[in-house]
């Protein structure tokens, strides 16, 4: 098994996409206002009404796996009771792995 | 001189930390000096510690006496013994080299609270721990640098000190003081069997009875612990959200020591074991697993971050023990390369990411970071960086993450479809976690004040990434001149016995 | 013929891993961790015994044979470590009842 790498076709490769970018950077409007009407964002549709954060991007994600997050926080509740008892339930099962 | 290298490069850095508080009523500059002078001076040694092993084979040192006079039976002395070969090596020089970074690093970053000097007390005491880690040649001294080494990082976590950073402390010391206590309690029932504590003794007389596969189970569960991966890692995020940026990175770097010497243990004193080799592959397809999944509903960036660190050490304990577990192929030795490898790539890849987030904490001066915004317009250069830094700890081909991963990949194909689709799988959702925290930070409306960075924290994150990427375009030159060797002699347990 | 000592090693490990399992107050965990620490110095040194030997210790010494100094050697250590971790695990106590008020 050889793995074919060779780092001058990587660094041509990304310096022409670089190029193709740099490109369409130039040819953009060169004279506008700056803080004007042209520089806002374009909303197509109706403004949002409320400010959503990002951070609730994968909400849809937490929610279908709620149960298994709930389950999860139940066991472990930052004191160290219980964190010794998950480490010595941890080095059991080890250990009952390791003798078979 | 050169017979003593490995007794100086542990010495150098216990004497700089109980020398440092002396130095208190000469000024700030001349404690900056002594601090750069120690771990310069450390590096240097473990390059020429490096060299010399390249030249001879393997080091070994007994601690007292040359050749000391009392003698077990098999002809090993009974001593305190430490011991370096190529891979020890070749990772104390590395993570030398990125502390003395780090510690640059930290200079301007934390010289805004008091209690410094006991900091780099910690620190240092901390080196001693991860170099003795690395180092060691018997069990004993492997216990007493593992204390030494939860100690100062239970020490350094409650640096800021809060209500949350004293309860953290309390949580992870009683936690490892029970740890390190079924460690001795290990290396007591080997003790008790065979009657010495040296690891090449132990190696040569080994029967593998019930007993000595409790003592196995309770050692590997300790070091287990110190690592942080799958049933032992729920002390990681609650220590990593508190504790200053530097302290993270030791910790992580200490963890990877921990991986190191208990596959030493693993491979050079107990021999090639299947079934132990399977546990271990379990253990880390679930801590890549758990790592992503408990990550996605946080929102502290700390936290994250710290469970992004649990699951890249799951694929580094995938890589090497998949290659335990392969040994008679040729594809189970490139597996061990790849998991060495990627302990470099790791350290340099989430340490890039840590120390860009420590950066703007320290501009923005605020506690929660959930509440910063639009840091790219002001500062284009760390969401470049940042930038760089996500792509490459998710596995983009020209940045190191991908060379390093496509060989755990490709290796572990053939052992079992399963574990490479985990792996991929694994890299995808660490990207898009990550673009969550890059899009949170970055993007958005700027904030109105501006204040430069510092320079020194700014020199340190482009070293890194020069690093980072160097190492990604070169793999080949890289993976032969320096785990070539480092690999050879984690797998021969004959190299290891004979000196 | 049983064998005491193990027996008080088990009994001494169990009894401090439930106190540190079981127990909230942070006073009562520091001093769980001291006791599994003495039960397991007490299984380090008890491993050292020769039957009817004498105390390791060379000036004007009788003819016998003597206990194997190894493992007191390790228990020293491991008493002045434990030291530090219980010192360290009670000051942070003090310091969480300073911000907190109650244990």
């Amino acid at each position: 098994m050889q793995i074919i790498w060779q780092p001058k076709i990587a660094l041509i490769f990304f310096l022409l996409i670089f190029f193709i970018i740099y490109f369409f950077y130039l040819s953009g409007e060169k004279k506008y206002k700056k803080d004007t009407f042209q520089t806002m964002a374009y909303f197509s549709g109706k403004t949002p009404s409320q400010n959503i954060k990002l951070q609730n991007i994968y909400w849809g994600f937490f929610e279908d796996f709620k149960k298994l997050y709930m389950f999860l926080a139940k066991i472990q509740k930052e004191n160290s009771n219980d964190y010794i008892f998950l480490f010595i339930l941890g080095s059991i099962i080890f250990l009952l792995a390791l003798s078979l | 001189m050169t017979s003593h290298l490995i007794i100086l490069i542990i010495a150098i850095p216990l004497l700089g930390a109980f020398l440092l508080p002396l130095l208190n009523k000469f000024g700030k500059r001349i404690k900056y000096f002594w601090l750069a002078t120690v771990l310069g001076l450390t590096d240097i040694f473990s390059f020429f510690l490096y060299l010399l092993i390249i030249e001879k084979g393997e080091v070994v040192y007994t601690l007292g006496a040359k050749f000391p006079l009392l003698v077990s039976p098999q002809g090993f002395p009974i001593r305190i013994i430490l011991e370096a070969d190529a891979l020890s090596g070749f990772l104390s020089f590395i993570f030398l080299s990125i502390i003395f970074l780090i510690f640059i690093y930290s200079l301007k970053i934390l010289s805004n609270y008091s209690f410094l000097d006991k900091f780099y007390v910690l620190y240092l005491l901390l080196t001693v721990g991860i170099l003795g880690f690395l180092f060691t040649g018997d069990f004993f001294t492997l216990f007493v640098f593992y204390e030494i080494s939860s100690i100062t990082t239970a020490g350094l976590i409650a640096f800021f000190r809060s209500e949350e950073c004293f309860k953290s402390a309390f949580h992870y010391l009683s936690l490892f003081a029970v740890g390190s206590l079924f460690l001795l309690f290990g290396i007591g029932i080997l003790y008790s069997e065979y009657g010495f504590l040296n690891m090449g003794i132990i190696a040569k007389v080994l029967q593998f009875s019930f007993l000595d596969k409790v003592a196995l189970s309770l050692i590997a569960s300790s070091l287990l612990l110190k690592a942080g991966v799958f049933p032992f890692y729920f002390w990681k995020p609650e220590a990593y959200k508190v504790s200053p940026i530097s302290a993270i990175l030791l910790s992580i770097i200490s963890s990877l020591s921990a991986i190191y010497i208990l596959f030493r243990i693993f491979l050079g004193v107990f021999g090639v074991n299947l079934i132990f080799g399977w546990i271990l592959i379990l253990f880390s397809i679930f801590s890549i697993f758990m790592g992503i999944f408990l990550a996605i509903k946080e929102n502290n960036i700390k936290k994250i971050l710290a469970y992004l660190a649990i699951s890249e050490l799951g694929y580094i304990i995938l890589g090497i023990s998949s290659g335990i577990v392969m040994l008679n192929n040729d594809f189970g030795f490139k597996a061990i390369q790849g998991g060495l490898f990627h302990m470099v790539n790791d350290i340099l890849d989430i340490g890039l990411l840590f120390l860009i987030i420590g950066v703007v904490i320290y501009i923005t001066k605020s506690k929660n970071v959930l509440e910063i915004r639009g840091f790219g317009h002001k500062y284009p250069w760390l969401a470049g960086f940042f930038l760089l830094g996500v792509f490459a700890i998710s596995g983009m081909p020209p940045l190191n993450g991908f060379a390093s991963k496509i060989i755990i990949y490709e290796s572990v194909f053939h052992l079992s479809p399963v574990l490479t689709i985990i792996g991929i799988l694994g890299s995808i959702l660490i990207l898009a976690i990550l673009i969550k925290i890059f899009a949170i930070i970055f993007l958005g409306i700027s904030p109105e004040k501006y204040q430069p960075v510092p320079k020194t924290a700014m020199a340190v994150i482009f070293v890194f990434a020069i690093l980072m990427i160097s190492i990604g375009l070169f793999p080949g030159q890289f993976t032969s001149f320096f785990i070539n060797p480092a690999a050879e002699a984690l797998v021969s347990q004959q190299n290891y016995i004979c000196k | 013929m049983i064998n005491f000592i193990f027996l008080t090693v088990i009994f001494l490990i169990i009894i401090g891993l439930f106190g540190t399992m079981f127990k909230k107050n942070l006073i009562k965990l520091a001093m769980s961790i001291n006791i599994i620490s003495n039960g397991v110095n007490l299984f380090l040194i008890s491993l050292g015994y020769r039957q009817g030997g004498i105390a390791p210790i060379f000036t004007n010494a009788p003819n016998l044979k003597m206990v194997s100094p190894t493992p007191q050697a390790l228990i020293l250590t491991n008493i002045v470590i434990n030291l530090a971790v219980t010192a360290f695990l009670l000051s942070l106590s003090i310091l969480i009842y300073k911000k907190e008020k109650k244990l």
